[in-house]
């Protein structure tokens, strides 16, 4: 007998250190999600392009990428170097220059009228600061057409104001960002190039002898560090020209050519797949309790939906709990989204991306989310 | 290394002690109240190591080599001296009279039941255990070593622990203090913080499972619970106790005694504070307890006691039974508590409890003639408090870490005050709501006892209780905000402007009168005892309700409800010899439904469906007693019909939800075993193992739904028949040892084992009839220990008492809701890991 009960107290406290709840830690950590998620905004800076891949440069040898395509190439492995911690579902939306071609089709030439310093509320009939000129050109009254975007170029002739009124031609290039502004070459310019047409015939030619012309005839009085914006034609054939332009610096004895494409801004969102960072024009949607009611009331007589939907817009959130009768299917929350996006985003193009979280229960609070993309009227769950 | 200490452990208890002999002693210890033979009882020879304690029969023998003084004492009794002289041999019977005035008055209105005489299965936890293995446990955790029981510490708070019985819940167990029901009179329930310091003043704490002894009528459906209070020492003296323990824990207290003068005056008082951070994040704690008994024999007939105590407390709570993948990712662990955070600089829990209800009672005992005696007792206890939380826009949901930190770090309430600030005249978005449950409750029992024969008593006795419960919610804390708006919870303010202190959402008053009468015979000798009982009572509910109804209604006030209840129960105990002994009892009540059953939905319109709840069970039971070994195996079959369950859980949107379902049928069947075994005088061995078979019987259909704010929100349909009934281990085992390694130095261990405990269900997740079963919580066991040395501390008796709980530091979960019947979908808390409390008492 006492050895029966010595042998079950044994028994007891060898079985006692055991870990009862080990197995289901195991497969409860397997399932716990460790990426980390972020959705940021980064503004790359000069280093980012040109320094050592060792420090999270990218080793380029100008501060801007040479165009858009080269953006899109780079950025993925540029981020990363810059958040390898994160994981899918993260996004950045990376601001970046770039270097662009001058498209001739997109330059407007325009001449302001008297009309349009009255609409502008001017005083007089003519410009006598940048600041006015910048948003005479971003605002309502703007010549140039459509929405403005990087890029987008203006040979502009007004009146300028200082001291005396005299009138200018100059060609503005919106960066993304801001305005840079190009001196243009008048006639008489040309032919103290000795041209015998107010162009060039090549570009050549051009950056052959504005410097000298620069030095010579222009600004005499260069000093070391000055910078000069200057466009001008170039003939293509057939009595038509194009403008170029091209950015120079004086070094004390000589101008320099810095430029002579554009260097534009532009943003593009990034978003992680799982595996890498690719372009993404994803947008993070999080429903709101409106959009729940909306849900709510879009849902209520729909058979099949009548609890479900009382119960998302009762509670502002999906219920996930499989056999509940107020249960939401994946199914049934895409047809919600659908509703949700259509209603509150009308105008959102072929292709566009949601990323949409929203709130569910299922015993506890939580939150989960959906990819989807705009394909024809209706959106569809990005594979 | 665990396997290690285990066995190291198991080689300690192994060692026995020897000793020499050269005269032998013996004797019987009886109860002198009683005459029944008192086991464990310390024989010692004073001034000396030698010494044992007594059989199962009260017996002992002793080996001296020398004349001295025998000295017998028991935890309860008062000690008795004989000097030894010459070769005596056999002392004879030695009866022992317990060490406290006025208690044998009591246990005749406690109905204590007594081992093969009382028919029915029963476990006495004794005052010794619990002030030797108490520590920190809560109250209900002690009673994890006998069958049938399940007590957790639920959130873990401090008096937060729950109880349950044969798988029933405490709204279903009676509890009684000295005789008196504290079972909430509208909704049934203990909250043992009410009680948490009451372990310091308790004498004995006895289960009887199932039927029960308790001649009034009780919702004694697992059982009864029977805590008698200490009365007052018969010595003069006093003690004083320290305790320190694990994350802040501190206890002290003392005892007073005036002693028992020539005119039958005596009085005890004692008091202790208890406070410490909690083992769960901001489950800071801090308690008091207070115990006065004053008894007075007014003559050789009539006896006078009056107990006054209470034990006001305040502590952090954790409402939330987080999902096990939460504990995982959280830094904290298993104290992970999202309530948790810090405000103005220091730790803040919205999450709390006070409360504080003084119960005072006035026994009197008239010993009208020799065979008639009248004992009555009149008590009036006062409930104030409530619980408090944050209440408005949800800002600490768990995802929600723009409050916090950092995910799963702790809140920030700074953020939330700040943002109440910024609102200005459009008032607070978040505060902190207290929920008042304050009672007043007046009673009255009286039993009269008469012996027709030598064999045959007769008991009758009446139970009056009129009881008052105000119910509201008032704005605690406005966080910062001008104001909170309450725009629909006052129909006679329906734009109210609440500032702190102010009455929101609810404000009622629940009203119950009770009369009861019962009636038994009992039949008892040496043999046989047998008793038949009856039990009439009459509930009435009345419900008045100042912010649902205009002032004008009439509906304001409802009429009395009334609802006659009955039970009738009898049993039998036939002892077959010195050793073995068979009991059984069968039994039938009816018992009104819970006042949220009688009016639905916070209205006061009488739900004409309300019926009485019904209960039939029947037990069988075996006993066995030698000198070294005693035990009892019991089996049990318990039928409810008609039951009421009300359940609270949270709401899909992070709300509570609160649900009254009513006509479901359990079936709760089980066996049960219990045993001692006394190894050697030093070495005694205690088990039991406890399987039920407990289920839900039948689906119930159109539960309707409510919110916080006692509105219909859903109605539903639930399914759960044949579901395993959750919350509670259906099967249970323990094993412990208590060793005297060296004379007054005690070792103690003890290891529990908790398996078939399922997941409780949440009404709104049976909502399908193909919800399967309900998650199986992992089965787990936990081993305790303890020591406790007694010394001579500069003239002064002294003790040093240790608890190590759950020494090894096992991870487990001890209480679990359903979700989908999977272990990532329940919510989870998971029992405490190491604690440890360490204290010294000295008396004089």
């Amino acid at each position: 007998m006492k050895k029966l009960i010595y042998l079950l107290i044994a028994f007891g406290f060898v079985l006692t250190s055991c870990e009862p709840v080990e197995d289901i830690h195991g497969d409860i950590d397997a399932t716990i999600n460790n990426d980390v998620v972020a959705n940021v905004d980064y503004t790359m800076v000069e280093e980012d392009y040109i320094g050592d891949e060792r420090d999270g440069g990218l080793e380029l040898e100008t501060p801007f990428f040479a165009s858009y395509e080269e953006a899109e190439q780079l950025i993925p492995s540029f981020l990363e170097m810059l958040y390898p911690a994160w994981g899918n579902t993260s996004t950045v939306n990376v601001t970046f220059d770039y270097s662009q071609p001058l498209n001739n089709e997109d330059i407007t030439e325009y001449e302001v009228t008297d009309q349009d310093y009255e609409d502008l509320g001017l005083n007089f009939g003519n410009f006598d600061n940048t600041e006015d000129l910048f948003n005479y050109l971003e605002g309502e009254f703007s010549p140039i057409p459509g929405t403005l975007d990087a890029g987008d170029m203006i040979v502009l002739t007004y009146d300028w104001y200082s001291g005396g009124v005299s009138t200018k031609t100059v060609l503005f290039l919106y960066t993304g960002t801001s305005w840079e502004m190009y001196q243009v070459l008048e006639a008489d310019d040309y032919f103290g190039m000795e041209q015998s047409f107010p162009n060039f015939n090549a570009v050549a030619d051009a950056l052959q002898r504005l410097p000298i012309y620069l030095k010579n005839e222009m600004f005499p009085y260069a000093e070391a560090g000055d910078e000069q914006n200057i466009a001008y034609e170039v003939h293509i054939g057939g009595g038509n020209t194009e403008y170029h332009i091209a950015g120079f610096y004086f070094d004390g004895t000589e101008w320099m050519l810095t430029s002579n494409d554009a260097i534009v801004t532009a943003t593009i969102q990034f978003g992680h797949n799982g595996e890498t960072w690719e372009p993404d024009n994803t947008i993070v949607h999080t429903l709101t309790s409106a959009d729940f009611a909306l849900i709510g009331d879009t849902f209520a007589e729909v058979e099949g939906f009548e609890d479900p939907a009382w119960s998302a817009g009762n509670y502002s959130n999906f219920d996930r709990r499989e056999g509940n009768q107020n249960y939401w299917s994946n199914d049934m929350i895409l047809q919600a989204i659908n509703v949700v996006l259509n209603h509150n985003f009308p105008n959102a193009e072929e292709g566009q991306k949601y990323l949409v979280s929203y709130a569910i229960y299922d015993g506890a609070a939580g939150v989960e989310q959906m990819h989807v993309i705009k394909e024809g009227d209706a959106y569809v769950l990005v594979n | 290394m665990k396997k290690s200490y285990n066995w190291l452990l198991a080689a300690i208890l192994l060692l026995v002690t020897t000793s020499t002999a050269l005269a032998q002693i013996t004797g019987t210890v009886v109860d002198a109240s009683t005459q029944t033979p008192v086991p464990g009882v310390n024989v010692g020879v004073k001034a000396t190591t030698i010494g044992t304690v007594t059989d199962f029969d009260g017996n002992f023998s002793l080996t001296i080599d020398e004349p001295g003084t025998l000295v017998i004492s028991y935890v309860g009794f008062q000690t008795q001296e004989i000097e030894l002289e010459g070769t005596t041999v056999d002392l004879g019977t030695i009866a022992l009279e317990v060490s406290q005035v006025g208690l044998a008055e009591v246990q005749i209105i406690a109905s204590v039941a007594v081992n093969r005489k009382t028919p029915v299965a029963v476990s006495t936890i004794s005052a010794a255990d619990i002030e030797a293995k108490l520590g920190n446990q809560e109250f209900p955790e002690l009673l994890n070593t006998t069958p049938g029981v399940y007590a957790t510490k639920a959130g873990g708070g401090y008096g937060d622990a729950e109880l349950r019985l044969r798988g029933f819940n405490s709204e279903n167990i009676a509890v009684m203090i000295n005789g008196v029901p504290v079972n909430d009179m509208e909704g049934g329930r203990v909250y043992w913080s009410n009680w948490a310091g009451l372990s310091d003043v308790t004498r004995t704490m006895q289960v009887q499972r199932g039927l029960g002894a308790s001649r009034v009528a009780v919702p004694s459906i697992g059982g009864t619970v029977n805590i008698l209070t200490k009365t007052t020492d018969v010595e003069k003296g006093g003690s004083v106790f320290m305790n320190t323990g694990n994350d802040g824990y501190q206890k002290y207290g003392f005892t007073l005694s005036t002693g028992l003068d020539d005119s039958g005056f005596a009085a005890t008082i004692s008091a202790s504070k208890t406070s410490g951070d909690g083992f769960v994040d901001g489950n800071w704690f801090e308690g008091y307890s207070y115990f006065v008994n004053i008894s007075k024999e007014i003559n050789k007939n009539h006896r006078l006691s009056l107990t006054a105590f209470g034990a006001p407390q305040e502590h952090g709570q954790r409402f939330e039974a987080e999902k096990i993948a939460v504990y995982r990712q959280s830094d904290r662990g298993i104290r992970f508590n999202r309530d948790f955070g810090y405000r103005n600089g220091e730790v803040y829990n919205a999450s709390t409890n006070a409360y504080h209800k003084p119960q005072v009672s006035l026994n009197h005992f008239w010993n009208i003639s020799e065979d008639m005696d009248l004992s009555t007792v009149v008590y009036g206890s006062l409930g104030t408090g409530g619980g408090r939380y944050l209440y408005g826009e949800d800002k600490t949901g768990i995802d929600n870490t723009e409050y916090r930190f950092g995910p799963l770090q702790p809140l920030n309430y700074d953020k939330i005050v700040q943002e109440n600030i910024d609102r200005g005249a459009l008032g607070a978005e978040s505060i902190i709501i207290e929920s008042r449950n304050d009672h007043t409750w007046f009673g009255a029992l009286s039993t009269l006892s008469m012996d027709i024969t030598e064999d045959i008593e007769l008991i009758a006795g009446v139970d009056w209780r009129s009881y008052e419960g105000r119910h509201y919610q008032k704005v605690a804390d406005l966080l910062g905000g001008s104001y909170w708006l309450d725009d629909d919870g006052n129909a006679n303010n329906p734009n109210n402007v609440a500032q702190k202190g102010d009455k929101i959402n609810y404000n009622n008053d629940g009203l119950v009168n009770w009369l009861g009468g019962f009636a038994q015979a009992e039949y008892s000798n040496d043999i046989l005892s047998a008793f038949v009982n009856v039990a009439l009572s009459n509930t009435g509910y009345k419900r008045i309700d100042y912010f649902r109804y205009l002032d004008t209604d009439p509906m304001r006030e409802s009429d009395w409800v009334n609802f006659l209840g009955y039970s009738a129960k009898g049993g039998a105990n036939y002892n077959i010899n010195d050793q073995h002994n068979v009991f059984a009892n069968v039994g039938y009540f009816e018992k009104a439904p819970f006042m949220n059953a009688v009016f639905l939905n916070n209205e006061n319109i009488i739900n004409e469906n309300a019926e009485n709840q019904k209960v039939v069970s029947a037990e069988l039971g075996y006993g066995f007693r030698s000198q070294a070994l005693s035990g009892t195996v019991n089996v049990y079959w318990t039928n409810w019909k008609d039951r009421t369950l009300t359940r609270s859980f949270p709401n899909p949107d992070g709300t509570r939800g609160f649900a009254n379902i009513l006509g479901i049928n359990a079936l709760h069947q089980g066996i049960e075993l219990d045993f001692k075994y006394r190894a050697s005088d030093a070495l005694e061995i205690t088990g039991m193992a406890s399987v039920g078979d407990w289920r839900w019987q039948d689906d119930v259909t159109g539960v309707e739904i409510i919110n916080e704010e006692g509105e219909v929100e859903d109605i539903i349909d639930i399914y759960i028949e044949d579901l395993k009934v959750g919350n509670a281990a259906q099967t249970s085992m323990a094993l412990g040892a208590n060793y005297e390694v060296l004379p007054d130095l005690r070792l103690r261990g003890n290891w529990n084992y908790f398996s078939d405990l399922y997941a409780d269900f949440n009404p709104n997740d049976r909502t399908s009839p193909d919800s399967g079963q309900a998650w199986e919580v992992p089965a787990y066991g936990v081993v305790d220990t303890g020591l406790t040395y007694s010394f001579d501390f500069g003239g002064f008796d002294a003790t040093l008492n240790g608890n190590v709980n759950n020494l090894f530091d096992t991870l487990y979960i001890a209480d679990a809701r359903d979700l989908d019947g999977t272990a990532s979908g329940a919510g989870v808390w998971y029992g405490y890991g190491r604690t440890y409390t360490f204290g010294l008492k000295l008396n004089f």
